[in-house]
């Protein structure tokens, strides 16, 4: 097989999920509830003592971004509340296994399962691998295991590939709708009972099925999620190493003897922060406990029934708000009831029912409205333990492209579907899918925090009525519980890179909740995994401009603290601790963009 | 391949599918045989499920795709309808699309 960058890492070794503790997981809801009292003190003399009564302007919208962040911070809170890992279950062999009694045939028969590689513009000798890796998945019975290549770019060579490693191999004339249309073209033309939707770059190992499958034993449970792992993320260099390089072997000596002190540093471990691993071993893993845990494409296990279920009912939903419509404005009922079953089967003649949308916000949406859906109790599972592996993003632009697509999709829910208004959710599974838009409305609350150290420095005002000691009482007992609390809630997993790009992202959230607003759609472009090996400054630009802004401010207060104006010590302290704060986390991503990707990574 | 029984009567195509059950795996060859029933110009259909004894959202599908193919200027009714069939198109909400009739006979006068 050709061999390509990622051949030297194929010995890597994924994660393990963290352990379940009962006695963390006890410490940290006492924590989670003294956090929430206390942002309760807080914020109660936050609003009613502490504004700056001399400066609203400055001092509300503070106080408003903190509100708003402690609201966010609430929602995570609840989401990481518990742990409710499903046991996991022995695989079945045959369909009245996964089936409910009054469903099952009379004539049993092994389960059927299609493993579908979508791709278009994949190396073809890339998807060989995946294809390659879907063949060694085992299973203790002789289920059907189906494996076919999706190809929307009609290659030849990927046809051939295909025929070669003896799998499905399906095409189409058009590429109406992307991923989404070639899923559902795919679809369409098999019949399997389970369907594994994987990336072109996905690679299951062999457990996969054997560790899934188990979980459809219960007909109520519509899809299994896996973690998404990248087995190919920069490790970084140790101190040592990096010194050595950069200013010889004296230096180096330094950086070990660092690294004895405070443990192993990998300087530009995973720079893009594309590492998901919070997001599936705490985010997702603990909506189970909510039942919302959501579906995230790649690496998932659905069951046909409930992908077409789903449909099934988005449709007869868009086909009523459409005779809805259509109908509202007759007077007469018996008119009103023509006109709207006109417009519905006018509306089936024009639509059909379409398993995928062709919508980025696709795989969260139709998890949404499956929980949603009060003819049948579903429930989704998110496995904990890694069972595949696939590619990162190999630059910054590709990087942004996929959160792009990301927060667009998900801030598309509101304006689709509130989940706080969407009947059929239970209240976690609300609070759980509005949390996960909610999130990306921190730009808002960002940018106030990103510009307020800057406003001290020219301005001379303090968004506080003082620094005195009742202010140093609230807001470092307030934040330390905070730190300790997300600390024991993300226990077990680096979360640095996450808080840094929580901050880091705000021109792109904002750019995503702009285009949102506006009514346009995001368009599904493909995540680029090419990478590029140019320097990308343009892509950060407003995160250089608050870099350089705190700069500026920093200047300038030095400069008239040393020219013998007046000036507030205390207040220029605490604002160059926030901005250097701030300042790290925007530098990662101004390193990012300056990164020369390795050109062996390049596809 | 499924085999389906077609009558006319009159000018509604009566259609027997060869099958208790219209699910994932018969989905696409019944959606197939529909499709080239309306292709010859049947437009009128009549879905006679006397024998069938269970649909699926894949076996529902494949009707609401026929029925796209009628158009406006055609219709697809059923009849002798299981109950666990009545219930899946009252969950559904596709009862007020797809009308039912108890038995062939009043399909057919009540067409």
């Amino acid at each position: 097989m050709k061999e390509f960058y990622f051949s030297e890492y194929e010995h890597r070794k994924p994660y393990r999920p963290v352990p379940f503790s009962e006695g963390r997981q006890f410490l940290y809801q006492y924590l989670a509830t003294i956090n929430i009292a206390m942002g309760v003190w807080y914020f109660h003399w936050r609003w009613f003592y502490s504004l700056n009564t001399e400066a609203l302007w400055f001092s509300i919208p503070l106080a408003l971004a903190e509100t708003l962040a402690f609201l966010s911070t609430t929602l995570f809170i609840v989401n990481l509340w518990a742990h409710k890992d499903e046991a996991i279950k022995p695989p079945p062999a045959m369909i009245s296994e996964i089936m409910a009694e009054k469903d099952r045939p009379p004539d049993d028969r092994p389960i059927t399962i299609d493993v579908f590689l979508p791709t278009y513009t994949e190396d073809p000798e890339l998807v060989r691998y995946s294809i390659c890796d879907s063949k060694a998945v085992t299973y203790p019975y002789p289920v059907d295991i189906r494996i076919h290549v999706l190809d929307d770019g009609k290659r030849d060579e990927m046809h051939s590939i295909a025929i070669k490693e003896g799998v499905n191999y399906i095409t189409r004339t058009d590429n109406r709708g992307f991923k989404a249309g070639n899923l559902r073209n795919a679809m369409e033309m098999t019949s399997g009972d389970i369907i594994v939707i994987l990336d072109a770059d996905t690679r299951p190992f062999p457990q996969f099925l054997e560790q899934t499958l188990g979980y459809f034993r219960d007909p109520d449970v519509a899809w299994v999620q896996t973690p998404q792992w990248f087995y190919d993320l920069p490790e970084g260099e140790g101190l040592e190493s990096l010194f050595k390089r950069k200013l010889g072997s004296w230096a180096g000596k330094i950086g070990l003897l660092i690294e004895k002190l405070i443990g192993p540093v990998n300087v530009g471990k995973d720079i893009f922060g594309s590492d998901p691993r919070m997001f599936y071993d705490c985010i997702l893993r603990r909506r189970m406990n909510y039942n919302a845990s959501f579906c995230c494409g790649a690496g998932s296990l659905h069951r046909r029934e409930a992908v077409q279920r789903a449909a099934l009912l988005r449709y007869v939903d868009e086909m009523e708000n459409h005779a809805h419509e259509a109908s509202k404005d007759a007077d007469d009922p018996e008119i009103a009831e023509a006109i709207r079953l006109g417009a519905a089967r006018g509306f089936m003649t024009d639509t059909e029912v379409t398993p995928y949308k062709y919508h980025v916000s696709e795989d969260i949406y139709t998890s949404m409205l499956l929980h949603a859906d009060r003819s049948r109790n579903w429930r989704s599972v998110h496995h904990a333990e890694v069972l595949s592996k696939m590619l990162s993003p190999q630059d910054l632009e590709a990087y942004l492209t996929q959160n792009f697509k990301y927060a667009g999709g998900t801030l598309d829910l509101l304006r689709r579907d509130n989940p706080l208004t969407l009947s059929g959710l239970n209240n976690g599974q609300r609070a759980m899918y509005f949390a996960s838009t909610f999130s990306y409305f921190a730009a808002f609350w960002m940018i106030v925090f990103l510009i307020t150290p800057p406003i001290f420095y020219f301005t001379g005002l303090v968004p506080v009525k003082g620094f005195d000691l009742d202010f140093f009482i609230h807001i470092l007992s307030f934040q330390l519980i905070s730190q300790i609390t997300f600390m024991l809630g993300t226990w077990g997993v680096n979360t640095l890179r996450n808080v840094q790009y929580y901050v880091a992202f705000f021109p792109l959230n904002i750019k995503a909740i702009w285009t949102v607003l506006k009514g346009d759609t995001i368009k599904f472009k493909v995540t680029p995994k090419t990478g590029s090996s140019q320097i990308r400054l343009d892509l950060v630009k407003p995160q250089l401009f608050v870099i350089a802004l705190n700069v500026a401010g920093i200047i300038w207060y030095l400069a008239r603290m040393v020219l013998g104006y007046e000036y507030d010590l205390m207040g220029f302290i605490i604002a160059t601790f926030w901005s250097c704060l701030n300042m790290s986390s925007l530098m990662v991503i101004v390193r990012a963009a300056t990164w020369k990707t390795d050109e062996s990574r390049l596809l | 391949m499924l085999k389906i029984d077609i009558r006319n009567e009159n000018d509604i195509c009566v259609i027997n599918p060869g099958t208790h059950r219209l699910d994932a795996s018969t989905a696409v060859d019944f959606k197939n045989s529909l499709l080239k029933v309306i292709a010859e110009g049947n437009l009128r259909l009549l879905l006679n499920l006397e024998n069938v004894d269970f649909i699926d959202s894949s076996g529902l599908g494949a009707i609401i795709s026929a029925l796209r193919q009628v158009g406006v200027k055609g219709d697809i009714k059923l009849c002798d309808v299981a109950e666990q069939v009545e219930e899946l198109l009252r969950l559904t909400r596709l009862d007020k699309v797809l009308e039912t009739f108890p038995c062939e006979k009043d399909a057919l006068e009540g067409y």
